[in-house]
């Protein structure tokens, strides 16, 4: 029992939460399903604000596209029939590799994107997408939404300070879409991330080279112009000139799990089967 | 503070701290069952289902269960009445000090119930998560595929 816990409560609205992160006992934080949470190096915690009553669990395709609630579990996001389809293929694939099964039936994607780390499998596929967050904030006293694109890098990230996520938007248009990930064992972390999307001929291409320190979770927009270039039909030699392309974006990040020359040249052929894989090619190289 | 759950079947009324995990709180309350591991829902030792999924009851705050349904290893089987799935584990000789085995029948139990005919890639992934220094990996693994089937016969 190493939490210092003070005050537990469960509002039943949105407000209600907002309101209660200010008051005291502080530091005060809202609470989901705890896998981050509830872990050691949060003893410093005095409130907690559980958003369950917010029941925030709705998957549901919307014109076209899918709404999906902060609440919702990972091992909710890859058994939700909205999200079967090839459009969504990464999304379930980086639920899916998250942890084990007990964790992904607590972690939460609202949790998920909360959590002050760009690492790990999910922001690359959400960035991928197009992924739009619905949020609340109290801003001068009143709660204000706002729907803002998912943030890349911490800069953007500033925006999600105290604020409420409510919702995942992915947007419609997207055709296909795929992960690509490698750890040393199925249940590590992985090393390096990538996933790309296909939204009709625009193509978007989201890597994280991980690792504590690693740069933030990336767009790599050189290489997704080159491939979206195509138009669809990719070139004899699109294997040796997306790499080349994807090398030059790539900065090389290293640590005591790989070098960085290896990680850069990893993530490489992971973007490279990723857009394989959107374009319904073989995935070699 | 008061939680209110619904304990192996049984409505109960338990006064926990804010800062109580539910680990602490069932063996408080004489469901030792559940064993205390890594304490970082890491190992998969502290196992139980919350309203029918398997969760690390070592990181979900007792409060957090407030108005929920657990289930524990004692709501499956006791020594007179085994469950299948405690049968098909003794039988595997995946049991030998047996700190991981309540984690791991919880999780089977759960498997079993979403999907009656796993494969053994759906058994080693529904494992990953679960420790056992003692008798390695693969003998839970087999004792999966023979509680899959033994449930199937408890059925028929
Ligand atoms: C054993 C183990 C393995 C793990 N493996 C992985 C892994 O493979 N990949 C990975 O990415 N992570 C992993 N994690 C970390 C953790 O599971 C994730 O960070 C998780 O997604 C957090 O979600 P949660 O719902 O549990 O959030 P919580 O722990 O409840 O909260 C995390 C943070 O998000 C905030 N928050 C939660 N919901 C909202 C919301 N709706 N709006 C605003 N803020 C909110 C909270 O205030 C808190 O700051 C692992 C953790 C454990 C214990
Ligand atoms: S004690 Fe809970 S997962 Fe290890
Ligand atoms: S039987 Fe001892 S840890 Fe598994």
């Amino acid at each position: 029992m190493y939490l210092a816990l003070e005050d537990y409560s469960r509002p039943q609205s949105i407000e209600a939460c907002l309101r209660l992160l200010q008051q005291p006992p502080q530091p005060a934080a809202l609470l989901a399903g705890g896998t981050d949470l509830n872990v050691r190096g949060h003893e410093e915690l005095r409130r907690v604000i559980d958003l369950q009553a917010l029941a925030m669990t709705e998957i549901e395709a919307l014109e076209g596209g899918v709404r999906i609630g902060a609440g919702s579990t990972l091992r909710e996001i890859q058994e939700a029939p909205a999200l079967q389809g090839a459009p969504h293929a990464a999304l379930r694939e980086a639920a899916a590799a998250f942890a084990n099964v007990a964790i992904q039936n607590r972690s939460t994607i609202g949790g998920r994107i909360a959590v002050e780390r760009p690492d790990q499998d999910l922001p690359p596929a959400l960035a991928a997408l197009g992924a739009r967050l619905q949020i609340y904030r109290l801003i001068n006293g009143v709660v204000e939404e706002q729907v803002i694109d998912y943030p890349l890098g911490d800069a953007a990230r500033a925006v999600l300070r105290g604020a409420l996520i409510r919702a995942v938007e992915i947007p419609a248009g997207v055709t296909r879409s795929a992960l690509r990930r490698l750890g040393r064992t199925a249940v590590d972390r992985p090393l390096a991330t990538v996933a790309a999307a296909r939204a009709g001929e625009q193509v978007r291409i989201a890597a994280n080279l991980q690792g504590p320190g690693a740069a933030d979770l990336r767009r790599l927009s050189r290489s997704e112009a080159l491939v979206t270039e195509w138009r669809g039909r990719l070139p004899e030699n699109w294997r040796s000139r997306l790499r080349e392309s994807l090398l030059a974006e790539l900065n090389p990040y290293g640590d005591a799990f790989a070098g960085g020359e290896y990680r850069r040249d990893l993530s490489a052929t992971l973007a490279l089967r990723a857009v394989a894989a959107i374009h319904g090619e073989e995935e070699t190289g | 503070m008061k939680i209110h759950l619904l304990v192996n079947g049984e409505p109960r009324e338990w006064e926990c701290e804010v800062h109580e995990f539910l680990t602490e709180a069932l063996r408080r309350h004489g469901l030792v069952g559940t064993k205390r591991g890594c304490e970082d829902g890491a190992c998969g030792a502290c196992a139980v289902l919350l309203d029918g999924r398997e969760v690390p009851s070592c990181i979900v705050l007792a409060a957090q269960a407030d108005g929920h349904e657990i289930t524990t290893i004692e709501g499956l089987g006791d020594p007179r009445h085994v469950h299948p799935i405690q049968a098909a584990f003794v039988a595997a000789t995946a049991v030998q000090c047996g700190f991981c085995t309540p984690g791991m029948v919880v999780a089977t139990k759960e498997l079993l119930d979403h999907n009656p005919t796993p494969s053994a890639a759906d058994a080693r992934r529904r494992l990953a998560g679960h420790y056992c220094r003692c008798t390695g990996q693969i003998k839970p693994i087999q004792a999966v595929l023979d509680a899959a089937e033994r449930v199937k016969g408890a059925q028929t």
